[in-house]
């Protein structure tokens, strides 16, 4: 008694309308996630929708536990529904096609030669078309065409659970994260929590330069770089957008490019501090008055009449923009020369900006799952051309014995979309063939 | 040198509007003489539309594949293109009282989008944007015919209610238009599967990302699951008349809006142009 309702909730996940559903649900919140915005935070909002925000996660839905649910779902619905007609795929590709015990002919033509020929005829008129042709019986054939359309269409699904396992492989073992390095930098890599992916080794930037077409626009961001594992280098190369470096399956890609700035504070001709700001990236002098220095913007050629705009691309009169802040408020932004001391209002330190250095911004990324998602990647495009472009159909035809002629019943069964025409091509071909028999042996008789 | 691009694309819209005029007017008015005239205006139209590329892609010095409105003129050429072969090969002139309007709307709505030629940005300088762009080319050229053809089945069933003979005579008939909108929707698929993955292959190259669930790979993934859906539809639950082309006008209008409604509404790795 348990079994029933059990196996009839097994069998209504597993049916193809639950896909179909699952599919339009998808569908649905795909789109929801291209207008909620998708900012993982929330500003402002009431208690009960900031609670259903989060919970539900409805600033990053597609990472969101429900919408992994949903997907899953699927991915578990196509390999139940593919894997379920593998039989009857097998049975329908590999076994020859029944005869059917009762069949409604479409059409019927009295062919001008002998049975036998007729029979001849059509076997051929059949292998020509591109059909593969069985004798089921002396006078009765059949013929299949597009039969391993159904195992693209298996191809198809099946490509989609190498895609969902190879994404979701990638997810759990994989990492990916951006570093920022201007030229001379080193980093190790593949040490510590991302020591997944082999012996550990050091990433150096040996230079990083940015190309321009004549009229102003960026060519490419070029970043040198080299890769060196115990003390011998691997690896020297140029990353470029879509140029990726690849090592022990770590990829390095040029994802970005900012501006460094190299600054020291200094407190009664002493160095108390050294650091690298990046771009916007706040320094904060004073913590308990709330005394902080951010550089905005770097002008090489700087102009007083027109503080924000750089006169030209040479550093003839090199500035930072930079915002103070004194007491936790801004004071506004003001420009200083490179290497002059900058006194903070209400402190004593002083800081100065040392120079301007041109950083690249890399993605580095282990995704041991890629190699399957590139394989459903590739089987997913000629398994679509073999599902969708073949059309599978099968004709069953008998002849029959009619005076000095022979009578053709002919049908087609299946995928065609237009069957009465192409079963008209079909018998238009073995009425001619059967004609140009004829005449030919009407001129052996003559000769 | 003095850039003509302008006026000849805009010659092409004129000459493919006067192109779907002349073919509406044949099955409005059943006088021959004007879908012939309006072959021929389609064929200056596309002349002028194909020069225009040429053009586009002798001053940027690349194809004509780098923003909406270069992209856009070349589907536009394919598609003109396509009915004009099947016009010539199959004489179904009928045809072109829809496809020229959608043609001449296409276009009038790349020239909105017009920007002067400029070198390629980084993330553009990859073979993988011809593969991507021409696949795109083929899956929207594609189910652009059918939307058109989705139109004409409808009119054509509210002409079967007691039109003129003789002009039931020159449209195709219901089984013929949904064999046409199922054969152009079965030659996109596979191409729309293959602008994704070429996307997605590209995007890997470039930026270490297959798939970021940017708006334009989002709703690219709807056009595709709607059309999967399709698929399915008429596999397994054998959909056909006025239920597939429901499917296949809704499917496009989709296709619209993941063509040009994301550019223009929802910002991603596609709205620099």
């Amino acid at each position: 008694m348990n079994n029933q309702p059990r196996s009839r909730i097994s069998r209504t996940f597993t049916s193809m309308k639950t896909g179909l559903f699952l599919l339009a649900v998808i569908i649905l919140f795909s789109i929801a996630g291209t207008i909620i915005p998708q900012e993982r935070t929330l500003s402002t909002a009431g208690p009960i929708f900031r609670f259903f925000y989060y919970t539900l996660n409805l600033g990053d839905i597609y990472h969101s536990w429900w919408f992994s649910f949903l997907l899953f779902s699927l991915c578990l619905n196509i390999a139940v529904c593919s894997f379920s007609r593998l039989p009857a795929l097998f049975k329908s590709t590999f076994f020859t096609p029944p005869w059917l015990p009762s069949i409604a002919w479409q059409q019927e033509h009295r062919l001008n030669a002998s049975p036998d020929e007729a029979m001849g005829l059509l076997s051929q008129t059949l292998d020509q078309a591109g059909f593969r042709v069985w004798d089921v019986t002396p006078y009765r054939i059949c013929a299949r065409k597009g039969q391993l359309a159904p195992w693209g269409t298996f191809l198809v699904h099946l490509s989609v659970l190498f895609i969902a396992l190879g994404a979701f492989y990638g997810s759990i073992t994989g990492f990916r994260y951006t570093i920022q390095m201007a030229p001379g930098d080193s980093i190790v890599i593949g040490a510590g929590e991302h020591s997944g992916a082999g012996r550990p080794f050091t990433l150096t930037l040996q230079s990083f330069t940015i190309e321009h077409y004549s009229n102003g626009q960026i060519s490419d961001w070029i970043s040198t770089l080299e890769i060196v594992q115990n003390e011998k280098k691997e690896a020297l190369q140029a990353v470029k957008v879509n140029h990726p470096l690849s090592y022990q399956g770590i990829s390095f890609y040029q994802s970005s490019y900012a501006s460094l700035y190299p600054m020291e504070q200094r407190s009664a001709g002493r160095t108390v501090q050294a650091v690298r700001l990046q771009e916007k990236e706040p320094y904060i002098v004073d913590e308990q008055q709330g005394i902080a220095v951010v550089p905005i913007k770097y002008l090489p050629d700087f102009d007083a009449q027109n503080p924000m705009v750089s006169r030209s691309a040479n550093p003839v009169n090199p500035h930072v923009i930079y915002l103070a802040y004194a007491g936790g408020r801004p004071l506004g932004m003001n420009a200083i020369a490179i290497g002059k001391p900058l006194l903070l209002p209400g402190s004593s330190a002083e800081v100065i900006f040392h120079s301007v250095l041109e950083s690249s911004g890399l993605e580095v990324k282990y995704d041991p799952g890629l190699p399957l998602v590139f394989a459903g990647f590739a089987l997913m495009s000629l398994a679509f051309f073999a599902s969708l472009y073949p059309r599978r159909r099968i004709v069953y035809a008998q002849i029959r014995p009619d005076g000095d002629a022979a009578c053709l019943s002919i049908s087609l069964l299946g995928k065609s979309q237009l069957p009465e025409e192409e079963l008209s091509r079909l018998c238009k071909a073995m009425i001619a063939a059967a004609e140009e028999t004829s005449t030919r042996r009407a001129d052996r008789a003559k000769l | 040198m003095p850039n003509y691009e302008m006026p000849i694309i805009v010659t092409a819209f004129f000459l493919y509007f006067f192109a779907a005029v002349f073919y509406i007017g044949y099955i409005v008015l059943l006088r021959p003489w004007l879908a012939r005239l309006g072959r021929w205006t389609a064929i200056a139209g596309l002349t002028a539309n194909f020069a225009a590329a040429g053009l586009r892609t002798f001053h940027a010095s690349h194809a004509p594949f780098a923003n909406m409105y270069e992209f856009g003129i070349v589907l536009v050429a394919v598609i003109v293109c396509g009915y004009l072969w099947i016009d010539l090969r199959y004489g179904h002139h009928s045809l072109g009282a829809f496809i020229m309007p959608v043609a001449f709307l296409f276009l009038g709505v790349f020239i909105l989008f017009y920007q002067d030629a400029k070198p390629l940005m980084p993330a553009l300088k990859s073979n993988w944007l011809l593969a991507h762009v021409m696949t795109a080319v083929i899956a929207y050229g594609a189910l652009a015919f059918s939307f058109a053809a989705a139109l004409m089945y409808r009119w054509r069933r509210y002409l079967d209610t007691g039109a003129n003979p003789a002009l039931l005579a020159l449209i195709p008939a219901p089984h013929v238009l949904e064999y046409l909108i199922n054969r152009s929707i079965i030659l996109a698929m596979p191409f729309l599967t293959l602008l994704i993955i070429t996307g997605a292959v590209w995007a890997e190259y470039a930026w270490g990302s297959y798939w970021r669930w940017d708006p334009k790979e989002t709703w690219s993934l709807v056009t595709w699951l709607v059309y999967a859906a399709y698929l399915h539809g008429r596999a397994v639950y054998s959909w056909h008349g006025q239920t597939a082309i429901n499917w296949a006008l809704s499917g496009f209008l989709i296709v619209l809006f993941t063509f040009i409604g994301v550019n223009v509404l929802l910002p991603g790795l596609h709205s620099y142009q």
